[in-house]
């Protein structure tokens, strides 16, 4: 810390603060264009800029060249306790430009999850996520498919089949009728 | 026929000057064939669109009708239209990040982005109240930030977990979290605690006469009751404190000759000292 400070790149806020107790989450990027100059952290709402600056510099030796921050506005959801329908509390992120880049740990692997849960439990998470899409698109839409992406039907999957051997050469098109020789091709 | 070729030629010397061949003839009412006697090469009018696209629109957006989706390609001719444009390298840098980086403390290790249900599960009770009360301000504000990083280091684990829709581990995060939640919750207390204390004093220090808070010279000053007394007996004070605690000592060991008859008898039989 006594380095950090040392070698300050700028000048840091004046209030002390003695024992802050907010929670800063430090996100993985979702987006593959970010590069690891940047890392973004989710923060408390009444957190700004010179506030992420300092504390990442004081509290973690990170000496940071810029920041940006957006604010998500959340999508209206029913409270599960009440019932009621209201706008979840906003979520602040803030980007942060980084001296020296950080790229972040690889996620576990498909064995290494097994740590976590077996093949039962994922597959029974899956199947429960699936039946949870199934019963918002009944209230939605009143079928259990989304329209949009209902299945193929059986003739329409075998009259996809046919055309697709006629154009690659693989069945040849016949009307079980004889030609005029003069008709044919050569 | 004969009629017509005069009127044709008259038609044209009319039409010269005004080169509007088609507006000319419209105007007039005459059949369009008239028109024909303009030279293709001499007239103005075209009606190819060949700059129909260079033409504004309407509401002067550069970019309208041209699509990605439907590859309706760039609208107007180009300079490098015909030549082989050159395509960005397909390169990436290898970064590797210093092993001392700062951000490293919002991970448990440096090869995995968040500990297993098991590992997540090894910790201890918090600290309670009776234990920080005999730590020092340095002390207890060490732990507050210790807990302030634990707890951003699992929730960016829990944020990890979510993501990666792993169905097992949020019970162990969250008592983990709980035992920190209570530790600063046992920090404040031994905080608020020490200040009421403090105010007690304090307010015990302004009655007090032998305490000074005026923040001039010495704040204590002990008056020592045998002072009092050694004066009006002409003893030095020296010889006081001796005598004092040879008292004392006294006073220490009738207790002691008092105790061993209340003590159990197994207590003399105990060698190893009490810890």
């Amino acid at each position: 810390m006594a380095a950090a400070a040392a070698s300050k790149p700028f000048k840091t806020g004046l209030k002390q603060v003695y024992l802050p107790d907010h929670v800063i989450t430090f996100c993985r990027p979702t987006r593959q264009s970010q590069l690891p100059q940047f890392a973004t952290f989710k923060v408390p709402l009444h957190f700004n800029k010179l506030d992420m600056r300092d504390y990442l510099l004081h509290a973690y030796s990170v000496a940071s060249l810029g920041v940006r921050s957006a604010v998500m506005r959340q999508p209206v959801a029913r409270n599960p306790v009440t019932r009621r329908v209201q706008r979840p509390p906003a979520i602040k992120y803030m980007t942060v430009e980084l001296q020296k880049p950080f790229v972040w740990p690889k996620e576990p692997t498909k064995e290494e999850r097994k740590q976590w849960h077996d093949d039962m439990t994922e597959k029974r998470a899956e199947l429960q996520e699936k039946q949870d899409k199934q019963m918002e698109t009944y209230q939605k839409y009143g079928k259990l498919v989304n329209p949009a992406v209902e299945k193929r039907t059986e003739d329409r999957t075998k009259l996809a089949k046919q055309a697709k051997d006629l154009v690659s050469g693989a069945a040849k098109w016949d009307n079980r009728r004889e030609l005029d020789p003069k008709w044919t091709e050569s | 026929m004969a009629a017509s070729a005069p009127i044709r030629s008259s038609i044209g010397r009319v039409l010269q000057p005004a080169t509007r061949c088609s507006a000319a003839a419209s105007l007039l009412n005459l059949p369009l064939r008239a028109s024909s006697s303009c030279p293709p090469n001499a007239s103005s009018f075209s009606t190819t669109a060949s700059l129909n696209e260079r033409r504004p629109t309407r509401d002067n957006n550069r970019l309208r009708g041209l699509s990605s989706i439907y590859r309706s390609g760039t609208k107007g001719r180009m300079a490098v239209d015909g030549f082989a444009t050159p395509r960005p390298a397909d390169y990436k840098p290898k970064v590797t990040t210093d092993p001392n980086h700062g951000l490293w403390d919002f991970f448990y290790a440096k090869d995995k982005a968040l500990p297993t249900p098991e590992e997540d599960s090894q910790h201890g009770r918090a600290w309670i109240v009776e234990e920080l009360r005999h730590k020092s301000w340095e002390d207890l504000h060490g732990l507050w930030w210790v807990c302030v990083k634990e707890r951003n280091r699992i929730a960016t684990a829990t944020r990890e977990r979510r993501r990666l829709k792993l169905v097992v581990g949020e019970d162990q995060s969250k008592t983990r979290n709980y035992e920190i939640w209570k530790t600063m919750k046992a920090i404040k207390h031994t905080l608020t605690e020490r200040y009421y204390a403090w105010e007690d004093a304090r307010e015990l220090a302004e009655k007090d006469p032998e305490i000074d808070l005026s923040g001039e010279g010495n704040p204590y000053t002990p008056r020592d009751y045998l002072e009092e007394e050694m004066e009006q007996l002409g003893l030095d004070s020296e010889a006081a404190a001796q005598q004092g605690e040879e008292k004392f000592m006294e006073e220490k060991s009738a207790a002691e000759s008092i105790d061993p008859s209340s003590l159990p008898k197994t207590e003399q039989t105990q060698s190893s000292p009490r810890v």
